[in-house]
């Protein structure tokens, strides 16, 4: 988009453009105002009648928003995410209802971490078998197989949680559905005075998990996620088979490859692992729990 | 009349740019005397690594100069910004585009028709030099053009005289070899010793010897 046609469209005199992502800034000295191009979704319509009214005013509405900017409170990044879930929570909370269960989306669902896994043990199994046959291990290489331990206790875990998950899925009828954000990131909250979650576009309805899914891949690894379900589970408590689900996917592990680059391949592989570190350690106090009372 | 200017500047970065995460664009153009002049201030925040949780902070200040030809006439001129965008080359440079629009520009009519311009053989010298200096100024004005030729020329020609008088006539509608001629009392030998004649239009200038003689 043309910052000039933006102009014409609302006709603001600018002192300054800042550009964030898919969404231009505008300052005109004494206000600010965000432009982003229309997305059609009706998401807002229905949260709005729900009565989450946590996201910024939009004050035009055509080709592109014209929508209020949030002067945001410095606060640090552990209490941020305190604060997002806090509301994410609330999201959910407030938009959740129950959908007779749709027993082939389970279904796929179940054959698709089922497969995954098998896939996974499999292409594991391969490269370790290449990287043993050489005299001298690449960093990389090494970094992998000093842990790949880790890597087959995680798919076995998983595999022996997805039997159970689709035991207990296959004996409910109604499954809960909530609005999710979709795109959750500390950059997409602000907070004041109120909270304020922005950039909605990708939004829809689903099971509250992946929300929880995407936010634990993009945080999970610099912040202590355990207060952080904590805190989502205090206004928002799981479902025995949603949080298995949840554990099931995070506990996955990923399918790294090799490229021409041994540094990035280190650099990956060890943020992947140390997320792997971090996934045990926040599952494990719920399975101790359970096998001291069985 | 609108006219709009592009302008590109890369800008190295000491450290690597995983992504900007956000960037903004302030500037302090205004007007001088016929040229456009002022600042881009770019700044914003950027991230080293592709995973870091933290942003590091940049802010740059890029000079912006434009001259425009004297024939336009700018002192109503609204100088803004037409667009902007940017992006990362090879992980640590950061290229911004930005367009500059300068709005209602006036154009001024060109009154200039016949010149009469004497010129001291003893100044040319110093004059020459003068010029040389100049001719590194992007866009020079239209007289000075024409006084650079003419005194090339002269300085050819005052071996013999040390004082020569040019007319310059700019050629207008109706204009025919035959009444230039004429109305300067020159000899066609004379004028193709100055001039290029075989391809003539109109506002083309033709340098005519004033014969004083």
């Amino acid at each position: 988009m043309k910052i000039n046609k933006i102009k014409e469209i609302f006709d603001l005199p600018l002192k300054k453009v800042e550009i964030r992502g898919k969404s231009y800034i505008l300052d005109t000295g004494d206000k600010r105002f965000v432009v982003k191009k229309q997305i059609n979704n009706p998401i807002i319509d229905y949260l709005n009648s729900r009565g989450f009214k946590y996201y910024p005013n939009i004050i035009e509405d055509n080709e592109y928003k014209l929508i209020e900017y949030i002067e945001e409170v410095e606060t640090p990044n552990e209490q941020k995410l305190l604060d997002m879930i806090d509301l994410v929570s609330l999201l959910h909370a407030k938009t959740s209802f129950f959908k007779e269960i749709d027993n082939d989306k389970y279904k796929e669902i179940y054959e698709d971490i089922v497969n995954n896994i098998y896939y996974l043990t499999n292409y594991y199994d391969e490269l370790i078998k290449v990287i043993e046959t050489k005299i001298y291990m690449s960093p990389s290489e090494y970094l992998l197989i000093r842990n790949i331990s880790f890597f087959y206790e995680a798919l076995a875990f998983c595999k022996e949680q997805v039997e159970e998950w689709y035991e207990l899925i296959k004996t409910k009828e109604k499954v809960r559905q909530v609005v999710l954000h979709n795109n959750l990131n500390l950059d997409h909250f602000l907070k004041n005075t109120n909270s304020y979650l922005i950039s909605w576009d990708k939004s829809k309805i689903d099971i509250p998990i992946f929300d929880l899914y995407k936010l634990y891949r993009r945080c999970g690894r610099n912040y202590d996620f355990s207060e952080v379900l904590k805190r989502y589970e205090k206004n928002y408590p799981l479902l025995m088979e949603e949080r298995k689900l949840f554990f099931i996917l995070i506990a996955l592990p990923p399918k790294l490859e090799f490229t021409k680059s041994v540094y990035n391949d280190c650099v990956l592989f060890n943020r992947e692992i140390e997320l792997m570190f971090k996934t045990a350690k926040l599952l494990s106090p719920y399975y101790t729990k359970n096998t001291k009372t069985p | 009349m609108k006219k709009i200017v592009p302008f590109k500047h890369e800008i190295p970065f000491k450290t690597k740019i995983s992504e900007i995460t956000s960037i903004s664009l302030e500037h302090t153009l205004h007007k001088e005397e016929g040229l456009v002049t002022g600042e881009f201030i770019i700044s914003g925040e950027y991230k080293i690594e592709d995973n870091s949780p933290t942003n590091d902070k940049f802010s740059y200040e890029l000079p912006f100069n434009i001259d425009l030809d004297s024939h336009y006439d700018i002192s109503n001129a609204i100088i803004d910004i037409n667009d902007f965008y940017y992006e990362i080359l090879n992980e640590d440079k950061l290229v911004v585009n930005i367009e500059v629009v300068i709005d209602k520009i006036v154009e001024k009519l060109i009154e200039v028709e016949k010149q009469v311009i004497t010129i001291d053989a003893n100044d040319i010298e110093s004059e020459t030099n003068n010029k040389m200096e100049d001719s590194n100024a992007p866009i020079v004005e239209e007289n000075r053009n024409i006084q650079e030729v003419v005194s090339n020329i002269v300085e050819i020609e005052n071996k013999d005289s040390l004082y020569v008088t040019y007319h310059i006539h700019i050629v207008r509608e109706g204009d025919t070899i035959n009444t230039i001629l004429e109305k300067y009392h020159i000899t066609n030998e004379t004028l193709c010793l100055y001039n290029d004649i075989t391809d003539l239009k109109i506002g083309d200038k033709l340098l005519i010897p004033a014969n004083e003689n």
